[in-house]
């Protein structure tokens, strides 16, 4: 661990120093310097100046400076600049330029990085979204995914685990398109993978992320692009000066609710008002009720917050530091990672160290090559006992925190033990803290990847790319359960110690791609045309095997060698190759009318080999109507393009070998006494089984107005996913096997996406304004030969949302004899009396059974949208971002009872008794009717709630030191800004987090934070 | 430009992929294609089949004491109690199941498992030729043996059932119902031809194989269910002309771990364990109180008599505050009651609840693990060839009165109590004799699976478990819940429905339509 603090130390400057030197270069051709500055004759950093007709090229300083090295003292110089219109100019020997740039109309010349490729955005014809980096990068966050939530419209994020190391965000695009797996192929720089490797990139390494949403757009990547691509790029070196970047961050998580439990004696009572109701004697006597009160006897009668004693506010700090740079021939960039995050939940955590090298190199005017190389180390910490979720054992965090501690337990005894029971003879608690502290799991995740690449431009319009990309994965982890006594407040114990147990486990995953790429770009007069053709293979495969024991000698042996005692294994493997063809064809008439072509076949050893080389074509076109005269110099429209596209892509995440049929091992049985191996086919493979299709039609205008400051995106998709993997019954008598996913089920989505952005500048007070949104609908449409499937308290029903909330509907307290008298018989075998819930009885046969439920709610957000407002003044910036969803259901659990040990929350002292028969919640002692899934929602903690929230996500503010201060320090750039994320959330819901996942009724995920951080990043 | 072109087509070249490239085979399970080469892969198919019998829906429980198979039809007649209604064959016992029942369609699909597993064996064990034709004729006829078993159970229950004998595609099995005397016929003749000459062995492989003895036993049971008695004496008298079984072992030390080497096992469902993953889930329980998923009913209680040969109601021997005493040794190998030691220590009243009674057989009292437990379940033991026999002599009318008494004899002999002569006498009407018969069979096989049969084929199915029950037994313990009179549906399972669904072509008997 101890090489984390070199980071800080003086060895790397020294290293980093050490490489800058060796990249300056004695150049003896023809020296141009220049000056580039904008219309406000500030100097522009960053601006590329290319001789053309050679690769010879550099950019801007900060100061706008760049010295360019011609191939003669005549020669023709283009400046091109983001946002900025290009120019070029002849030189003929001179020296020194200064040149001023001009501001580009539309923002459409932005280049947009697209699958096998990058366009300009004014043509592209597909729904691409893309995120600028600038506005996520230094965000207090730990996974760089979470930083997209609410900025791309059509693309819903969510956090529902906040876990560290764990925290990856669920990602949708464009609703939920299958049954099955509905997660995006991400694509770094060229190499598919998945969201977790997008969620452990550095953020300052990414240089742009751009979502395919379309078929057009996504069609090249066939049949992994059901589910969307998300394409990051990293960060390359640029012709100039070494440069070095630092960011440094701190930040402070603090659990982003907490629930208002009753502090133990309003527990103690209520406790004891439960039993009187419900005609049983108190627990609770008066002396105990006083000390309690008292708090005389901590040990016996505690008063303890389980919530301030699991959850903490958490320190999390990300140190950055790249140096890149190059010349006309080389380019590098190299950069370190380490970030350490503490969890809201103690003792969990996580850190990661990371390195990148991405390196460019032009051997000569037709053949240049590169290399990425990538390496990090991650480590989480977390207890045996899921901290997100729940366990087989009942033992999940959050679950214990609920469902298995009361308020009298201390958390620990005077005497250092954790707290089980109190002075009382009610049953013991989990103790939450000796999960944390006392358990181990940790995880040690290694991974390496790279990627060689190669290009060769020859007879003049033609360039081959060849490129192998390898990424290794390992992840090793150690679970040691220790032997532990349970005590009581006497020092007697309570529960024995049982045996201890360890299991070390570990995963490899390794991979390769190889991508072979052909382009060809041809312009004449007013036609351009671009063609791609390629090839490549992939290879996937993970290994995995556990070995466990019990009974270790001592608590602090924690090696599998240590015991013999019942032992396990467990291994498998599992590999997938893929070899494809795609080709794309873009044609552009005068920059007027677009059309573009793109297929993909792709080979996969997941389809059976009838069907091994499956088709997805697209097609799409644009025409830029402000490019006819009839709209050309129009004052106010500036740009207006409208899309469409129509095109089919696949889903193969159906499974390994899904279509061979097995036997399947372990079907064992006794012969002499003794084990005898057997094997049996115990499910039914489907030998045609084959990917979903998903069919998409997208509609799409771009517009601009008022020179740009006004920009509008607006698309309308209908997405049909058809041949759904779904099972449906088959006859016991084939031998009660399990039946086989069929390509039968059918579902759709269809949406509207907006994007509008407003930028003005008024002197120096710069500002935008965003905002973006999408209404998505979605509907299953068919599920084979059933009606529906009741899966639990969701359904499946063709005409209605995928997994839509199933229950029943309630209509409120039964608060009078009349109107007693007048409900249905309740659910459960207690007869309904007043203050229990009466629920519509939707058959009319005078009682609630299961068959009186309905759809209830919807899992999925109807709009999902996001603000953005940006403003800088002199040194100054501000950045605010608001995301919000609407119109969406979650269930929040919380039995009309109390049990032994089972925090409640303050509402139900609301409740409805005898003496208080206005209580807003239902009485207890009934919960099998009271707590029916159902519409109820009389509070903020009960029942069944509308989940749409509005929550500020960030607001940062910035200053940038101004210059001359900090050219003594022979610093380019210096910026100081203090940061929150999540500081504000509205919604209904108060006392759990409202964002979490469409199955957690019992708000078992790992709790989401608000952040606010310090940080400082400098340039030089 | 040479460069560039050498260095793309070599990059092409290194490229092409072998065709076997996109040939992935699953390094995790065995695939139907290459399997059944080897005699070992026609042993694991052997042992595939034979492990069928250890599922919950067949001869075993689950890891709670919900589900169950064949040892859980005792719960549906006079013998036993289901103590919550979860358990499977809580609803049937009352008689208000429907076609949806678990229990009914568990036990179905357990047969069903059991038969297609048999069918896929029999299909392809002659693909592995490097095993003597001789061999794989054994362990076909062991298979089939097992087939035979399992349609035995089905004819018994659902009465009429898909006959399958061949392995099925999902297309191929929309397939009608058999009749009940075509699932007979299979039965019958399978049974005749394995268990003819040498097919089988006279002594498994291995032990809980399936042999001669076996085969004979099971023939000699299908021919007592239906009703051809000639046949079942004669074949009951091929078991015990095999000279191979006794009953040397006390009955109080059978159904334990240490019992299952007796002399008089034909055949069983084997298990192993704890932590083997080949465990019986009946014999485990929540120790330290005896098992309380299902328990046992007093009129059962009732039917074990004292150690002269009389019911508790005419008996001198009887102790009221002891009713162990003077018992026949079975009531106490059987049951468990509050003057009995279980795990060595006596019970609580609690422990009891609610009959008074609960099920000491097959319940291994040193177990250390929840429903994991090494007890085998003995499917066919030799006093049940015994009394079969016993039994189909009387039925038939052709008989000594001698032969059939000193069958009874025996079992009651090794059993510790009186014979016949000495306590009915002698000059027997058949009747007389059949009483004796029935009353012996259900002392001597409670909870073994058997009675439900025995009730059902002596057309006193509702007689016995429901109107008898309810005068004795719901008497007794008012806390038990009522089962209703429904007619012939009752011990006659419905098709399950979940089948009807998933196969067009099957029909719900009329009887449940």
């Amino acid at each position: 661990m101890k090489y984390y603090y070199l980071l800080k130390g003086p060895l790397v400057w020294i290293l980093f120093l050490f490489l800058a030197s060796l990249t300056t270069h004695a150049q003896t051709r023809k020296i141009l310097k220049g000056k580039v500055s904008d219309e406000a004759n500030q100097p522009v950093p960053g601006a590329s100046i290319l001789e053309t007709g050679t690769s010879n090229g550099t950019t801007t300083n900060e100061n706008g400076e760049f010295t360019l090295i011609l191939s003669s003292s005549e020669a023709i110089i283009k400046i091109t600049f983001l946002s900025y219109e290009s120019q070029t100019l002849s030189i003929k020997n001179q020296d020194f330029i200064n040149i001023s740039l001009k501001p580009d109309a539309t923002q459409l010349n932005q280049v947009i990085v697209v699958g096998y490729g990058s366009q300009k955005k004014a043509n592209l014809t597909g729904a691409v979204a893309s995120v600028n980096m600038d506005d996520i990068q230094g965000l207090p966050i730990a996974n760089a995914a979470t930083a997209l939530q609410g900025r791309l419209p059509g693309v819903t994020i969510s956090s529902f685990n906040n876990q560290p190391g764990k925290n990856d965000p669920q990602i949708r695009i464009r609703g939920v398109g299958t049954l099955n797996n509905n997660n995006p192929l991400v694509v770094i720089d060229g190499v598919p993978t998945d969201v977790a490797s997008l969620g452990d990139l550095s953020p300052d390494d990414i240089q742009s992320i751009s979502v395919l949403k379309d078929a057009a757009s996504a069609s090249i990547y066939g049949v992994r692009a059901a589910n969307g691509v998300i394409l990051v790029t990293t960060k390359r070196g640029e012709n100039g000066k070494p440069k070095v970047q630092i960011r440094e961050t701190v930040s402070w998580q603090k659990p982003l609710i907490k629930p208002d439990y009753m502090d133990a004696f309003t527990w103690a009572n209520t406790y004891n008002d439960f039993l009187t109701e419900t005609g049983a004697a108190p627990e609770f006597t008066p002396e105990m009720i006083q000390k309690i009160k008292d708090q005389t006897d901590p040990d016996r009668f505690a008063n303890t917050d389980w919530f301030d004693e699991i959850y903490q506010t958490a320190p999390m700090q990300n140190h950055y530091i790249s140096l890149s740079g190059g010349s006309d021939f080389s380019k590098y960039l190299i950069s370190t990672e380490y970030q350490k995050q503490e969890g809201a939940l103690v003792n969990t955590g996580a850190d990661r160290i990371q390195l990148r090298a991405n390196l460019d190199h032009q051997v000569s005017k037709a053949i240049s090559f590169g290399l990425n190389l990538r390496g990090l180390k991650q480590k989480i910490k977390e207890p045996i006992a899921a901290a997100d979720g729940n366990d087989a054992g009942d033992n999940g965090i959050n679950r214990v925190l609920s469902a298995f501690t009361r308020p009298t337990v201390p958390a620990r005894y005077s005497f250092r033990e954790y707290g089980y029971t109190d002075g009382t003879s009610l049953f013991q608690i989990k103790n939450p803290l000796r999960f944390l502290y006392e358990q181990q799991f940790d995880t040690d995740e290694y991974r390496l990847d790279g990627k060689a690449f190669v290009e060769a431009k020859f007879l003049k319009d033609f360039s081959f790319t060849s490129s192998l990309a390898v990424i290794y994965l390992n992840s090793k982890s150690v679970r040691f359960n220790p032997s532990l006594d349970s005590y009581g407040p006497d020092r007697n114990i309570i529960v024995a110690r049982t045996p201890n147990s360890l299991t070390n486990a570990n995963e490899t995953f390794t991979n390769y791609v190889n991508e072979n790429l052909l382009r060809y770009n041809k312009r004449i007069g007013k036609h351009d045309v671009k063609v791609l053709i390629g090839h490549t293979v992939q290879y996937d495969k993970t290994e995995n095997f556990s070995a466990s024991v019990v009974n270790l000698p001592s608590n602090d042996i924690r090696v599998i060698g240590a015991s013999t005692e019942q032992p396990t294994n467990t291994g498998s493997t599992n590999a997938v190759a893929l070899q494809s063809f795609l080709g794309r064809v873009n044609y552009n008439y005068d920059n007027k009318y677009f059309v573009e072509l793109n297929a993909r076949i792709d080979g996969s050893s997941r389809l059976p080999q009838s069907q091994q080389y499956p088709l997805f074509p697209s097609i799409s076109a644009g025409w830029v109507v402000s490019e006819e005269s009839f709209l050309k110099d129009n004052k106010y429209i500036s740009l207006l393009k409208i899309r469409a596209s129509y095109g089919t892509l696949g889903n193969q995440q159906i499974g390994n070998y899904a279509f061979v049929q097995n036997y399947n091992l372990n079907q064992n049985y006794v012969f002499n006494g003794t084990l005898s191996p057997g094997v049996a086919v115990t499910s039914l493979a489907n030998a045609a089984i084959k990917w979903e299709t998903t069919t998409m039609s997208n509609m799409g205008i771009d517009a601009e107005f008022f020179r740009g400051k006004l920009a509008l995106t607006a698309d309308y998709f209908n997405k049909d996913a058809t041949n759904i993997l779904f099972t449906t019954p088959i006859p016991n008598t084939l031998g009660g096997l399990g039946a086989p996913p069929q390509n039968s089920a059918a579902v759709n989505n269809r949406g509207i996406e907006l994007n509008l952005i407003h930028n003005h500048s008024i002197g120096d007070f710069k500002y935008q304004v965003g905002i973006n949104g999408s209404i998505i609908k979605n509907k299953v449409v068919s599920l084979a030969s059933q009606d529906r499937v009741i899966n639990g308290n969701t359904i499946l029903v063709p005409g209605s949302p995928i997994d839509s909330y199933y229950g029943y509907i309630a209509e409120g307290i039964i608060r009078t004899a009349e109107e007693l008298a007048a409900a249905p018989a309740g659910f459960g075998s207690i007869p309904l009396r007043i203050g229990d819930i009466r629920y519509r009885d939707l058959n009319g046969d005078n009682r609630i059974t299961i068959d009186d439920r309905t759809i209830i709610g919807n899992p999925f957000p109807k709009l999902s949208y996001g603000f953005n407002l940006g403003g800088s003044y002199k040194g100054f910036d501000l950045n605010i971002f608001l995301q919000g969803i609407e119109g969406v259901n979650r269930r929040y659990t919380d039995l009309s009872s109390i049990g032994v040990r089972q925090q409640k929350l303050n509402v139900w002292t609301d409740r409805f008794t005898l003496s208080n028969t206005d209580g807003v919640l239902p009485r207890f002692g009934n919960n099998a009717n009271n707590d029916l899934y159902s519409t109820y929602g009389a509070s903020d903690s009960y029942g069944f709630r509308d989940a749409s929230y509005l929550r500020l996500k960030n607001i940062e503010l910035g200053y940038t030191i101004p210059k001359h201060i900090i050219a003594k320090l022979k610093m380019s750039r210096i910026r100081i800004y203090a940061s929150a994320v999540n500081p504000y959330t509205w919604t209904n819901i108060k006392n759990f987090d409202v964002e979490k996942d469409a199955t957690d009724d019992r708000n078992l995920g790992y709790l989401n934070t608000k952040n606010i951080a310090l940080g400082l990043s400098a340039t030089f | 430009m040479k460069k560039i072109i050498f260095l793309i087509t070599t990059i092409i070249t290194l490229n092409s992929c072998s065709k076997d490239f996109l040939n992935e085979v699953n390094p995790n399970a065995l695939s139907k294609e290459t399997f059944w080469k080897t005699s070992a892969d026609l042993d694991r198919g052997l042992t595939g089949c034979y492990a069928a019998l250890q599922n919950a829906q067949l001869y075993n429980g689950g890891t709670d004491y919900t589900t169950g198979g064949v040892i859980r039809l005792d719960i549906i007649t006079d013998n036993s109690y289901a103590n919550s209604n979860f358990i499977n064959g809580a609803s049937v016992a009352r008689g208000d199941h429907t076609p949806q029942d678990t229990y009914v369609s568990n036990l179905w699909t357990g047969c069903y498992r059991l038969i297609a597993r048999c069918n896929d064996f029999l299909d392809n064990a002659d693909r592995v030729t490097t095993v003597l034709e001789t061999t794989r004729t054994t362990m076909k006829a062991e298979v089939r043996f097992l087939r035979a078993l399992a349609y035995q159970i089905l004819a018994m229950t659902y009465r009429d059932a898909p006959l399958i004998t061949k392995s099925q595609t999902l297309a191929e099995a929309q397939v009608p119902k058999n009749t009940n005397q075509e699932l007979h016929n299979f039965i019958v003749n399978e049974l005749r031809e394995i268990s003819s000459g040498t097919v089988l062995p006279l002594n498994a492989i291995q032990l809980a194989r399936v042999d001669r003895g076996a085969a004979l036993s099971l023939l000699a049971r299908e021919y007592l269910y239906i009703r051809n008695f000639t046949e079942a004496a004669i074949t009951a008298k091929q078991v015990i002309d095999l000279n191979k079984y006794n009953l040397n072992t006390p009955y109080g030390n059978l159904f334990k771990l240490a019992g299952e080497n007796s002399g008089e096992i034909i055949f069983r469902v084997a298990y192993a364990g704890p932590s083997l993953g080949v465990g019986s889930a009946f014999a485990g329980y929540f120790a330290p109180a005896p098992p309380n998923g299902y328990v046992a009913l007093p009129n059962l209680a009732n039917d074990f008599y004292f150690r002269d040969g009389k019911p508790k109601s005419t008996s001198t021997l009887y102790v009221p505050s002891n009713e162990l005493l003077n018992r026949d040794p079975r009531f106490d190998a059987t049951l468990v009651t509050n003057t009995s030691t279980f795990r060595g220590a006596s019970i609580t009243a609690t422990n009891l609840l609610p009959t008074n009674y609960r099920v000491r057989k097959f319940t291994e009292e040193t177990s250390t693990r929840n429903f994991d437990s090494g007890q085998d379940f003995y499917v066919i033991r030799y006093p049940e060839v015994l009394l079969t026999r016993a039994e189909a002599l009387v039925e038939s009318g052709i008989y000594t009165e001698a032969e059939v008494v000193g069958l009874v004899n025996q079992v009651r002999t090794r059993a510790t109590m009186p014979t016949v002569q000495a306590v009915e006498g002698t000059g027997l009407s058949q009747s007389k004799l059949i009483e004796i018969i029935r009353h012996e069979r259900r002392v001597e096989t409670a909870f073994e699976g058997l009675r439900f049969f025995d009730l059902k084929r002596w057309n006193i199915y509702e007689q016995e478990a429901v109107t008898k029950y309810m005068a004795v037994d719901k008497v007794a313990v008012p806390a038990l819940e009522n089962r209703l009179l429904i007619g012939v549906k009752h011990a006659l399972f419905p098709i399950p429905l979940r089948e009807i669904e998933a196969n067009k072509a099957l029909i719900q008997h009329t009887e449940w339509q």
